[in-house]
């Protein structure tokens, strides 16, 4: 009898005690002298108990199962290291569970070494909490401001000023105050664009504005030590943009 | 443990004959299943493993010893068949063995029905304790392939084990008899680690 894969539910049939005769006799013969047909043998053992702890036997099968396939200690022991295996495998594989009451029902019950390590994992959160919040507490990050005129001339030939800030480890932002040039008419919306050296651009939103400035927000951890380009746009009512100017600077560290 | 209606002193004792095998026997079985000691060694413990599934699939309770029952049979007839028996001798082995569940079918009383076995629901700590050491004795990928195979995603469960095959680059079967060893492997660590405990 040549063995196949897909004699699962001949296997299965066999382990629970209900192939017929002939069909038996056939498969035995095999298993004696085809070690493919053994391996898979034992394979389907351990679906078969899989099946009967995951519960999707038939009332037939399970009845087949307890009487017929766990009639050696050795079985029982088998079904006995599949349930751990499955508890195992079922506890690796659950999220971290939310801290309810129950969290306390599955201490009491959860494996030393797992409550030694539960209990490390969560005295260094603490710590590490504490430290963060001490050091967010206790040097509070700072707001470094820089004033800027836009250069509203197109001509390239025209000199430039490019100011530079030094932002200190304690800066938590960079607040650009972006000077209007005199005879600009009021726009409704602002827009502005950094650009880099290396050719990198980012959007950014302005903050807040009046008649004579534009507010721009950029935290410092964004920009590293570098010359900058920030170019402002106007926005029109019907949402056209038009370049109202730029200015450069240099970031410090 | 199963009731005692299975217990060896009423099922195998009547019919177990006290076989003397001696070495010369013995050695002349060998010699039969194979010329070289080793395989013959192989070959005798394979038939040896296979017999005791059979009795244990036909829900023989005493399997090994009615599997040893056909061992010791074969090798006192062993010098009557040896030189015109052809074929291979697993298979005669197998012959004696459906000769050896007729008898203990005839010999065993009316069976009342098993109680459902006892198997504990909960899962023992120790046993758990023994898994996860044996786990971590595993190499690193059959670690994560017992995981990994095993999760118990219900429906999802047969297109995870398709996704695993695939990344593993062999098929579903093979990736099937690949967990299953490493699943017996770890079966008889964990066996081998509860009966240190015991010990203990």
């Amino acid at each position: 009898m040549e063995f196949a894969s897909q004699d699962r539910s001949l296997l299965k049939l066999y382990l629970l005690g209900s192939l017929a005769s002939e069909s038996r006799q056939e498969f035995e013969q095999s298993l004696m002298v085809n070690p493919q047909a053994y391996e898979e043998l034992e394979a389907a053992e351990d679906d078969l108990v899989d099946e009967y702890l995951a519960g999707v036997l038939s009332a037939e099968e399970k009845t087949q199962f307890e009487q017929n396939f766990l009639v050696t200690p050795e079985r029982q022991q088998t079904l006995r290291f599949a349930r751990t295996l499955r508890h195992y495998v079922h506890q690796e594989s659950l999220p971290e569970p939310a801290p309810t009451a129950s969290f306390w029902a599955g201490w009491g019950s959860s494996r030393p070494t797992m409550r030694i390590a539960t209990a490390f994992a969560v005295l260094l959160i603490v710590v590490a909490g504490l430290w963060f919040y001490r050091t967010r507490t206790t040097v509070p990050l700072s707001v470094a401001e820089l004033t800027l005129n836009l250069n509203v001339s197109n001509n390239r030939a025209d000199p430039v000023a490019v100011t530079r800030i030094k932002l200190g480890p304690q800066a938590g932002l960079l607040r650009i105050t972006l000077n209007l040039p005199p005879n600009l008419n009021p726009a409704s919306r602002y827009r502005a664009e950094l650009d880099t050296t290396e050719g990198a651009q980012r959007t950014l939103e302005t903050s807040r504005r009046d008649a004579q400035s534009v507010l721009v927000d950029i935290p410092a951890n964004q920009l590293p030590p570098g010359q900058y380009a920030l170019k402002l746009y106007s926005i029109g009512e019907a949402g056209n943009e038009q370049r109202v100017g730029s200015s450069f600077f240099t970031v410090e560290r | 443990m199963l009731n005692d209606a299975y217990s060896r002193s009423e099922i195998v004792a009547p019919m177990k004959k006290q076989w003397e095998i001696s070495q010369e026997d013995f050695d002349r079985l060998l010699d039969w299943l194979d010329s070289d000691r080793d395989t013959a060694g192989r070959k005798y413990e394979a038939i040896r493993q296979r017999l005791i599934k059979i009795f244990t699939c036909r829900g023989c309770s005493e399997a090994e010893d009615l599997a040893d029952e056909t061992i010791n049979r074969v090798t006192v007839k062993l010098q009557e068949i040896s030189e015109t028996y052809s074929g291979d001798p697993a298979l005669y082995f197998y012959g004696v063995a459906q000769k050896i569940h007729l008898e203990y079918l005839r010999q065993m009383r009316p069976r009342p029905t098993p109680p459902p076995p006892v198997v504990e629901p909960e899962v023992d700590e120790q046993e758990y304790e023994c898994l996860d050491q044996c786990l971590n004795r595993l190499p690193g990928d059959n670690r994560r392939l017992v995981l990994e195979y095993y999760q118990d995603i219900k429906r999802a469960k047969i297109d995870h084990r398709r996704r695993l095959a695939e990344q593993l680059g062999i098929a579903v079967n093979a990736l099937r008899i690949r967990a299953h060893r490493i699943r017996s492997q770890l079966q008889r660590c964990v066996t081998g680690c509860l009966e240190q405990k015991t010990v203990n």
